[in-house]
């Protein structure tokens, strides 16, 4: 009789334990789905995007981002203080690569020991490392998924973040604006007849495009772009990445106007020299053009407040005409530095800088991407300015390991002839031309070479004069006589 | 009831042993006759160049030895994982690819290395073959691209055609960016300023990215010699990252940009050292040579 009660009891233990182990990732998931009787008791209750019903008594305010895009986001909607943590990947804006960062592949104690009461991340993180959210989700820690799929799902996700940091008037100007400013882009394309016909890359590897509904997509649409891949299926259910193909994209070739390769992935994506040394890719419209956008994802695919940046880029190189214009610059007042950083930019046709993560975690030579004093992430020139200066157009000055670009201060001779070296190629002739002041010039054998080249003149007494001030309308006219 | 903590016991025992690894037995290696030819590169994260230049070489190889499998593995494990996480493509490091050789009972096995010098990345490399030797009947090892006299000659002999022409006048330079290095190989970068020198080509100066000399001595050089005019070329089997941003990028710390802006004129070309021809068949050369020597003396 003792031994059956015996076996009995371990059998019942054993199944009771086999059940319970084979079990848990359903029951663990399905107590979280499970609706709420009374949602009286919490203040705030959202659904995420893996289907989690999130409540949260209060507005969090001690907040791990482990997504970029959220970090962005969040700072976006004034919650500097609030977020107490970030990922790895963080570009923007500066002040949160000054956050304590934390790594989804390194140990969840980490996260979990900084007492953050919502930790926010992204399906892609619960897929590639399903034990570490589990972790966090076991030790008792608010985790809500978040990732609008497409164009149309940004607004709720905006929302969403709102509500759960008591944001949700912020969220709502935000997205106001927001929305402004594209039915203002949209605007400007919208009475375009002929439209520039576009391929976008999304990535290199395979040669895949984009679907329909993607951001990328409606990016193209609202810069007055005409999408020549489209009606395409997902790779995977979720996703906006479409399998196009380097033989599709052959075949197309006379329809693409502009090719736009996004790049920043992990370093992924190609470059003008990459694409065109692809087998077949010389019949390809853009290419002998040579009409290759290079995009960060951060402001085309990435669920930002900055895609209409993205949307700006791309205004700018399919209709240089139209968006491209420096005309603003032409007059008979001395170019400011800042004027002088636009017009360099906008002159030369370049596509504004976007560092990406690991601009960040390199060494760097020279300037570093918004550490100006003088010029803030608000200011709207901040992009232009930064990639004048990155493109060694103009220089800003180290003081006692601080930089500033002193955007007010008055740009020389001697400053456009070295912006005008560096943008075209000139033969040095060697023809021996005489430049009374040519020695006090740190630029003289480019000075020699622009003079010879007959890009300045000397006045009667044979001097360049390179500390004289150039005004706008001056300027303009050296550069488009080059 | 005890059948069913047998079943218990057997399962866990069954999941223990598909964690670990195949090991292996002391036995002697089997002669099963199969060959094959490990190319190993420092890997690249760059689709096309990789297939003008890696891929390339790599098709070459299955050309010139039909009788041979022939296979490539990176030595940087970060390009390998970028590789894998980003484009899900899984590329051996070398111990994975011996691992793949043994369980594929391959007898007989040459490791090709495509690295420019005997540096780092060939001592890691050699470190991880010597402890493979006693598993193959034959391993044998090629030497990377600049290993004896005669291949710096040989070099640049097969560089000459296409860079005189860039030399055309005394004021005109061709400058090479390697990749430079802590490891006393380094010296390589120098020695081949040399070469270049004493085959008349005067005006070829070599800089290096993380080495010496640097960018700034190379500006000396130029400057000394009185050159007006430069063309940069990577010194790298593919022309990847650092040839693409660090060498003819647009932004202000890129070579062309620092050049541009002491004033010379600058001329850039994308052409990694694997697609030119005379390298490629040095390279064959050099695994030729391996083959008909001797194995590889077990210690």
């Amino acid at each position: 009789m003792k031994q059956v009660s015996y076996k009995l009891i371990l059998k019942i233990f054993l199944l009771v334990l086999l059940t319970l182990f084979i079990a848990r990732p359903y029951m663990e998931k399905g107590l979280s789905h499970v609706p709420t009787v009374s949602t009286s008791d919490y203040a705030i209750e959202i659904v995420d995007d893996a289907g989690y019903k999130i409540h949260l008594d209060k507005p969090a305010t001690r907040i791990i981002s482990l997504y970029s895009a959220h970090t962005e986001n969040l700072f976006a909607l004034d919650l500097a203080d609030e977020v107490i943590g970030v990922g790895t990947a963080e570009s923007f804006p500066r002040a949160a690569l000054e956050k304590k960062a934390y790594d989804y592949n390194a140990d969840p104690e980490k996260v979990i020991s900084a007492q953050p009461d919502l930790v926010i991340i992204r399906p892609f993180i619960e897929r590639h490392n399903p034990a570490f959210v589990d972790a966090l989700r076991r030790s008792g820690l608010t985790v809500v998924s978040l990732y609008p799929e497409n164009a149309q799902e940004f607004e709720s996700y905006i929302m969403r973040l709102g509500q759960m940091t008591g944001r949700e008037k912020k969220a709502e100007q935000m997205l106001s604006k927001f929305n402004g400013e594209m039915a203002n882009l949209l605007s400007q394309t919208e009475a375009i007849d002929k439209r520039v016909g576009v391929y976008f890359e999304s990535s290199d590897r395979d040669y895949t495009t984009v679907t329909d509904d993607s951001m990328a997509a409606r990016a193209i649409e609202i810069a007055g772009g005409r999408n020549v891949a489209t009606g395409l299926e997902a790779v995977e259910k979720g996703s906006t990445i479409a399998p196009f193909g380097l033989e599709h994209i052959v075949e197309i070739g006379d329809q693409i106007d502009v090719f736009v390769t996004q790049r920043g992935v992990m370093g992924a994506g190609g470059n003008w020299h990459s694409i065109s040394i692809r087998p077949g890719f010389d019949t390809i419209k853009a290419i002998q053009e040579e009409r290759v956008l290079e995009i960060n994802q951060k402001i085309v695919s990435s669920p930002t407040f900055r895609q209409t940046l993205g949307i700006k880029e791309m205004m700018r190189y399919f209709y240089p005409d139209r968006f491209n214009d420096y005309s603003m610059y032409d007059k008979e007042v001395a170019l400011t530095r800042r004027d002088f950083a636009n017009l360099s930019v906008l002159y030369a046709q370049k596509p504004i800088f976007v560092p990406t993560s690991s601009y960040f975690n390199s060494e760097y030579r020279g300037h570093k991407f918004g550490y100006f004093e003088d010029i803030s992430e608000a200011d709207d020139d901040y992009y232009f300015v930064e990639t004048a200066v990155l493109s060694g157009y103009i220089e800003g000055e180290k003081v006692d390991q601080e930089e500033y670009f002193y955007p007010d201060e008055l740009l020389t001779k001697e400053d456009l002839a070295k912006y005008i070296f560096l943008l075209k190629d000139f033969s040095h002739l060697n023809q021996g031309v005489v430049i009374n002041d040519l020695d006090q010039y740190e630029s003289a054998r480019i000075i020699s070479v622009l003079v010879e080249n007959g890009v300045f003149e000397l006045d009667e007494s044979g001097n360049f004069n390179g500390d004289e001030l150039v005004t706008g309308a001056e300027a303009i006219k050296i550069l488009e006589q080059l | 009831m005890k059948k069913l903590l047998t079943i218990l016991v057997m399962m866990a025992l069954l999941m223990v042993a598909g964690c670990s690894k195949t090991t292996l037995t002391g036995t002697a290696p089997e002669d099963t006759g199969k060959q094959a030819i490990l190319l190993v590169s420092f890997g690249t994260s760059y689709e096309d160049t990789r297939a003008l230049t890696i891929d390339a070489l790599e098709d070459k190889y299955k050309e010139a030895y039909p009788d041979y499998e022939v296979l490539e593995a990176f030595t940087s494990q970060i390009i390998i994982d970028l590789l894998k996480e980003r484009d899900h493509i899984e590329i051996y490091n070398v111990e994975e690819a011996f691992n793949y050789l043994k369980d594929n009972k391959f007898a007989h096995v040459v490791v090709q290395p495509t690295l420019i010098m005997n540096g780092a990345e060939y001592d890691e490399m050699l470190a991880v073959v010597e402890a493979e030797k006693e598993n193959f009947v034959e391993l044998k090892l090629g030497n990377p691209l600049l290993s004896q006299s005669e291949d710096y000659e040989a070099v640049v002999e097969s560089l000459r055609v296409e860079i005189e022409p860039k030399m055309a006048t005394e004021n005109e330079a061709v400058v090479f960016m390697g990749h430079g290095t802590h490891h006393f190989a380094n010296a390589t970068y120098p020695a081949l300023e040399y070469y270049f020198h004493d085959a008349g080509m005067k005006n070829v100066f070599i800089g290096t990215v993380e080495g010496y000399p640097t960018v700034d001595d190379v500006i000396e050089r130029l400057n000394e010699n009185g050159i007006t005019k430069v063309t940069l070329y990577p010194f790298m089997l593919v022309a990847g990252d650092h040839a693409t941003n660090d060498m003819s990028g647009d932004e202000e710390g890129s070579w062309k940009t620092m050049l541009k802006k002491e004033g010379f004129e600058v001329e850039t070309v994308l052409r990694g050292l694997g697609e030119d021809a005379g390298v490629q068949a040095l390279y064959l050369e050099h695994t030729e040579e391996a083959i008909n020597a001797e194995m590889l003396e077990a210690e």
